[in-house]
């Protein structure tokens, strides 16, 4: 469907007259869609080195506590169960330059600590809008990973760390040699979820930047909203979607094949 | 197997029959009270569920009031239950929900929505009720509100789809209490509104609380002071008008000037008006609704003024943006339904009403749209009245000339840029221009 619309310029409601591919050729002068593209990939990097990357370092920690490992699976788990919309204006409210929570602590410490000459802060700038989206965007989705990896770990059958243990292994070497090689399958599927997850991301800009300042934190679900929902250019938006999908569809297709899966028994 | 498809079968036809049967029995009665003459007939019409999407909800100040009218209707009206979802109007999303609604064929039944370029796809579809056609009908229909209001509210096709309430006016609000503090003459002029502006700034006061990525007020004002009432009705379809290139440069003075909050480039509205709210600063430009989220002892502190004619600006000193822009749709959908009808129109009929337009004007400080006499006003409302009475001339907003897509490309690929030195007005105008086609 909205393939079909990509090629009309619509409303959405009666004015819909087919354009060929003008929208298409639209996306590619489009001076925000190119901010918005780049940013797409910094946002799926900073997604899978650290949403992914502490969700396995998290998983790998639990794995090894003996005690209140239902604890931290839960603790983890929990930003998950909250709407992104909330814990977007929750990091707004964090943000504000004005009585937001940053720049109470630093005027706080500036009271205790005068000589720090600490002074409030403008959390939300071009050059760091990104991050300050990337932040409870990772945040957010830590856990799940988490759990994803430490159910892969706890699937490893224990004789094999048991005989690793008689042959003088350590954590560190027992993580590297045996544990991720042995969950690589599921990482990988983490890569391609994470990666395909951010291709959705929206809420989270819309309630902090909304795109801005400048639009260096458009990123392309943001912008396929404004376009049809708020510009009521329901076409163009459409052929954004198109170029979403064929995204995802590419990175899954590429990941999956630099890192070829393996059957691995135990 | 063919003997328990047999009895399935069977067991469909008789749990048909019986519904058919059971629905037969319902119709009777209903044309059995028919026959009685009961003169009840409130009470006798079939339960009907009606939906209505106005911007009366969330913060909105006649929130709470028309609530009230919501249940005081109900009240009158047994039969009825009104499902209630509406939503502040403040952002976009009051626009995206009410626009999905209608594209999706999910279209409320009564609507309290924006008129001109916002309307425009809803009713070329077809969707809403000409009043025209409703009153030949029904003549009561927003009896109470005055015929020149009614005739404002005409779109290009001449006919009347919105019923409104109260009309508004935009201005500047000015903290009275921090000029007198400071010495300083009120914004009544360019050279007092730049004095103004240094003073504040030397003494850590935002001079204005303006949101730059949600410029709608600034942006009008800022035109309409330049290019006075004329040029401000330009739709951009000549040569790019030299009065709204100055008009923005005008802005980009003033962010040099550092006239606007520290974070300005990322706030929004809403962030602007606690500014004001909490004295931080001492001027916003914005509209009547803004009266009614102000705290009583603020508004004792405040005045509203026209926007000052800015320098070689072609603005009469008195000139404002006004009007009326929202008002009451009937989905022709809901009309069309005979169980529907009666009481859609009654519901309109009701919030129209002297009484009720009285009570929102009472609650949000606008203009009402019929002859009332609004009581107990707060003295900052009744100057804006007065402010709006005075005016030689009421322009309506920009965005109710042009595109979705082309004003929201002023708000947010334009006046951003151009405070930031990276756009010049003649290149976003160009844009827009294109844009607006």
């Amino acid at each position: 469907m909205s393939f079909v619309k990509s090629f009309y310029k619509t409303d959405g409601f009666i004015e819909s007259i087919f354009v060929g591919v003008d929208n298409y050729k639209r996306l590619i002068q489009d001076a925000t869609i190119h901010i918005a593209f780049i940013n797409t990939f910094k946002l799926m990097f900073y997604v899978c080195v650290f949403q992914v990357g502490f969700g396995i370092v998290l998983a790998i920690l639990v794995d090894g506590i003996k005690r209140g490992s239902k604890f931290f699976r839960t603790v983890y788990f929990f930003p998950i169960v909250i709407s992104a919309t909330a814990i977007g204006m929750m990091f707004k409210l964090f943000y504000t330059y004005d009585g937001g929570l940053f720049n109470s602590i630093i005027l706080m410490l500036n009271k205790w600590i005068p000589w720090l000459h600490l002074e409030s802060t403008i959390w939300i700038t071009t050059k760091s809008a990104l991050r300050m989206i990337a932040l409870p965007t990772v945040w957010q989705y830590i856990g799940f990973y988490f759990v994803i990896v430490l159910t892969a770990i706890k699937q490893i059958p224990r004789y094999l760390y048991e005989s690793a243990y008689l042959d003088g292994i350590n954590g560190f070497s027992k993580t590297i040699y045996i544990t991720l090689p042995l969950i690589k399958n599921q990482i990988i599927t983490c890569f391609i979820l994470a990666i395909t997850g951010t291709l959705k991301v929206f809420d989270m800009a819309l309630v902090i930047t909304e795109g801005g300042p400048l639009n260096q934190s458009q990123i392309l679900g943001l912008y396929m909203y404004q376009k049809a929902f708020i510009d009521n250019r329901f076409g163009y938006g459409a052929a954004i979607s198109v170029l979403i999908v064929v995204l995802g569809l590419s990175i899954s297709l590429l990941v999956n094949k630099v890192f070829k899966k393996e059957d691995i028994t135990y | 197997m063919k003997k328990q498809w047999r009895v399935l079968s069977i067991f469909i036809i008789v749990i048909m029959v019986m519904t058919m049967v059971v629905g037969c029995g319902s119709n009777e009665k209903q044309t059995d009270s028919k026959k009685t003459g009961d003169n009840t007939d409130k009470e006798s019409t079939s339960k009907v569920e009606l939906r209505i999407v106005t911007m009366f909800g969330g913060t909105d100040p006649s929130t709470e009031v028309f609530e009230q009218s919501l249940k005081d209707y109900m009240d009158q009206y047994p039969n009825v239950t009104i499902k209630n979802e509406s939503m502040t109007a403040v952002g976009d999303e009051f626009r995206t929900k009410v626009k999905t609604d209608f594209a999706t064929g999910n279209e409320p039944d009564v609507t309290f929505f924006f008129t001109g370029a916002d309307a425009v796809g809803i009713i070329n579809a077809g969707k809403v009720m000409p009043y025209e056609e409703i009153w030949t009908k029904y003549p009561n229909v927003g009896k109470a509100i005055t015929d020149g209001v009614k005739e404002s509210m005409r779109e290009e096709d001449n006919k009347i789809y919105a019923l409104p309430m109260t009309g508004f006016y935009e201005g500047l609000f000015v903290n009275k209490a921090l000029f007198e503090q400071h010495n300083l003459a009120l914004p009544t002029t360019w050279e007092h509104l730049l004095k103004a502006v240094d003073v504040f700034r030397a003494n850590d006061i935002v001079p204005f609380a303006g949101p730059i990525a949600q410029s709608h007020y600034m942006i009008e004002h800022f035109i309409l002071s330049q290019a006075g009432a004329e040029g401000h009705k330009d739709v951009l379809d000549g040569d790019l008008p030299q009065d709204w290139i100055q008009g923005l440069n005008n802005m980009k003075d003033l962010y040099e000037k550092k006239a606007f909050a520290a974070d300005a480039l990322t706030m929004d509205i809403e962030l602007a008006q606690n500014l004001f709210k909490q004295e931080k600063a001492a001027m916003i430009l914005e509209g009547s609704w803004f009266i009614g989220g102000c705290e009583d002892a603020l508004k004792d502190k405040m005045t509203v003024m026209p926007m000052p004619v800015a320098p070689d600006g072609k603005m009469d000193a008195t000139s404002i943006v006004a009007g009326y822009s929202t008002g009451y749709y009937i989905s022709r959908k809901a009309y069309d339904d005979e169980t529907k009808q009666k009481a859609v129109v009654d519901l309109v009929e009701f919030l129209t009403s002297a009484d009720q337009i009285k009570a929102i004007a009472t609650a949000n400080g606008g203009t009402p749209s019929a002859n009332v006499q609004v009581e107990g006003l707060p003295a900052l409302a009744t100057e804006g009245h007065q402010m709006a009475a005075k005016a030689k001339t009421l322009n309506m907003p920009i965005d109710s000339r042009l595109t979705p897509e082309a004003f929201n490309y002023i708000v947010k690929d334009g006046v951003p840029y151009i405070v930031e030195g990276q756009r010049t007005p003649e290149e976003v105008l160009k844009e827009v221009k294109n844009l607006n086609q």
